[in-house]
């Protein structure tokens, strides 16, 4: 156990001292944000605090998938088979990977809260206190299912195909998932399809928090099955990665 | 656990620390591994010696425990690799294993000996990979030179009693090769165990106090680089002046394989020059133009590759 911390901790210094990182996962979100307020400050709201929650479902996104691109490098160029040398147990690896990306999550979905904050989301809603850091650490939570999606892509795909897969699964959970077009607005498939991803799950969660409504159950079954799912599957994988 | 290795463990054999009994590892249609088997015992420095492709890298992932055999048994330390492996009884140094980005020489180091029970001191792993300049600095501003160092303290920041190196100077000049060797020495000066797959002939010879030869996965030979050098038969040649020497005379003389006449040169090819030359003065002391060419550890390890590759 002390050996899975010593590494936790080695893997979270490494990543939390990489500036590239910090500006790619914290950084570009909040700009983000900042960007699309200034050019469209005066648009009417789909949702209450939309713009918020869509950016920091962008956020938690990038966050999330991160383990995938570092998990098939990490296996690629063998280090996760020098780790299998020494006594560390091997889903510590894993599991590292997988708090870690969560650690960015957090600050990456407060930033852009922060944000909305302090220049004032022009979208009508002005969250307290309270209800602002329940809605940070609801969505950070419906987080996770992304984050074990990062994990699955890093244990199926190695290398350079985990940094495309990971590309993949970026573009499909920004444009089909709900995040920036609410699925009820797009053709009818797409938005059947939108409805069923851990992108728009979070972004649910975001806007009930937002518009004072109860959590939709819905979008909870959602990320339940992607957590559930994606993780059986990564465990999967994982046996596969170890056992050759 | 008493590691005093002069201790009778069993009255015939010593525990071996690393055995694999009848092992045969296929991926797909190539044999990598085929029927090897493999003791090692305490305190023994062993070179695992084959060309590229001989199987070493595999025969090395089947003891670790990092691949599984389709037949046969791997143990460590009487057990299953990967108990041996948990237990931190095990470093390993693999083929080109790569450094996490961003981490410092120090972190990585303090990383390993906090997964071992009994690891040697950050001040001690430094020193013995020579990397107290650069403890602070972050893996990816290393040189080539300096990454493999970190890779030789890793493997022993946790004190193993087995280090398994797999060629571990495969991108090292020539100085950097006797240096890391001899941090290698000094680390294995405390009775630890040793089996480094290598295809250098020269460094197994200098380095190894066993060798065993591999090629297409199976066992060639195994020995004391001398008695290896010896298994490669006939290569050394002892050559004289012809003469009038008597040729029948000649082929009698000890550890002489054949004699051939060339130019008005007999070439004698000897298992042993050293015997062969002594009779060969005591029969006719006023040889002239006397040359031996003793066979190199390439030539011994040409030879035995080719019989044993090639079947």
């Amino acid at each position: 156990m002390t050996g899975s911390l010593a590494y936790l901790w080695l893997e979270a210094k490494r990543q939390w001292r990489n500036r590239e990182i910090l500006i790619f996962r914290l950084g570009l979100p909040t700009a983000v944000y900042l960007i699309l307020n200034a050019a469209n400050g005066d648009t009417p709201p789909d949702s209450p605090g939309g713009r918020m929650v869509a950016v920091a479902a962008l956020a938690a996104v990038i966050s999330g998938l991160a383990a995938g691109p570092s998990l098939g490098d990490e296996r690629a160029n063998g280090w996760l088979r020098q780790l299998r040398t020494t006594p560390l147990r091997p889903s510590a690896a894993v599991a590292a990977k997988i708090v870690v990306a969560m650690s960015f999550a957090l600050p990456a979905i407060a930033l852009v809260a922060a944000a909305a904050g302090l220049v004032g989301d022009n979208q009508g809603t002005a969250l307290g206190w309270a209800e602002s850091i329940k809605l940070v650490g609801l969505m950070w939570l419906a987080t996770t299912p992304i984050t074990a999606i990062g994990a699955l892509i890093g244990l199926t795909f190695g290398g350079e195909a985990a940094h495309g897969a990971t590309t993949l699964a970026f573009v499909v959970l920004w444009l089909a998932g709900g995040i920036f077009t609410s699925p009820s607005q797009m053709p009818h498939a797409l938005g059947a399809i939108a409805e069923t991803l851990p992108s728009y799950g979070v972004v649910q969660v975001g806007e009930s928090v937002a518009g004072g409504s109860s959590l939709p159950a819905a979008a909870l079954a959602v990320l339940a099955a992607w957590t559930v799912g994606a993780g059986a599957l990564a465990a999967l994988a994982w046996r596969r990665v170890v056992t050759r | 656990m008493n590691t005093d290795i002069d201790r009778p463990t069993s009255p015939t054999t010593p525990a071996a620390i690393a055995t694999l009994d009848g092992v045969t590892r296929r991926y797909g249609h190539l044999t990598a591994v085929d029927s090897l088997s493999l003791q090692i015992q305490p305190g023994q420095t062993v070179a695992l010696l084959g060309p590229n492709g001989a199987g070493k890298t595999t025969t090395v992932e089947l003891l670790l425990g990092l691949a599984n055999p389709d037949a046969g048994v791997a143990r460590l330390f009487g057990g299953p690799p990967a108990a041996a492996v948990a237990a931190g009884r095990v470093g390993a140094m693999l083929q080109d294993a790569g450094l996490p980005q961003w981490a410092k020489v120090a972190e990585l180091i303090g990383l390993v000996r906090s997964l071992y029970p009994q690891p040697l001191s950050l001040a001690e792993v430094l020193r013995l990979a020579d990397l107290e300049g650069v403890a602070g600095r972050q893996v990816q501003r290393l040189s080539g030179g300096q990454r493999q160092r970190v890779r030789l303290a890793l493997a022993v920041a946790g004190s193993p009693q087995l280090l398994v190196l797999d060629e571990p100077t495969a991108a090292l000049d020539v100085d950097a090769r006797r240096g890391f060797w001899q941090r290698v020495r000094g680390y294995v000066s405390a009775g630890r165990t040793v089996l480094f797959a290598t295809h250098r002939l020269e460094e197994a010879d200098a380095v190894a106090d066993r060798v065993v030869v591999i090629a297409g996965g199976r066992l060639l030979a195994d020995g004391t680089p001398d008695q290896v050098k010896a298994q490669a038969a006939g290569r050394s040649t002892v050559s004289v002046a012809a003469d009038g020497l008597p040729r029948e005379a000649l082929e009698r003389l000890p550890a002489v394989v054949a004699v051939e006449e060339d130019r008005g040169r007999l070439t004698l090819s000897t298992t042993n020059p050293d015997a062969t030359v002594r009779a060969l003065l005591q029969q006719a002391p006023n040889v002239q133009g006397l040359e031996v060419r003793r066979a190199g550890m390439e030539e011994a390890f040409l030879q035995l590759t080719h019989q044993g590759g090639t079947p």
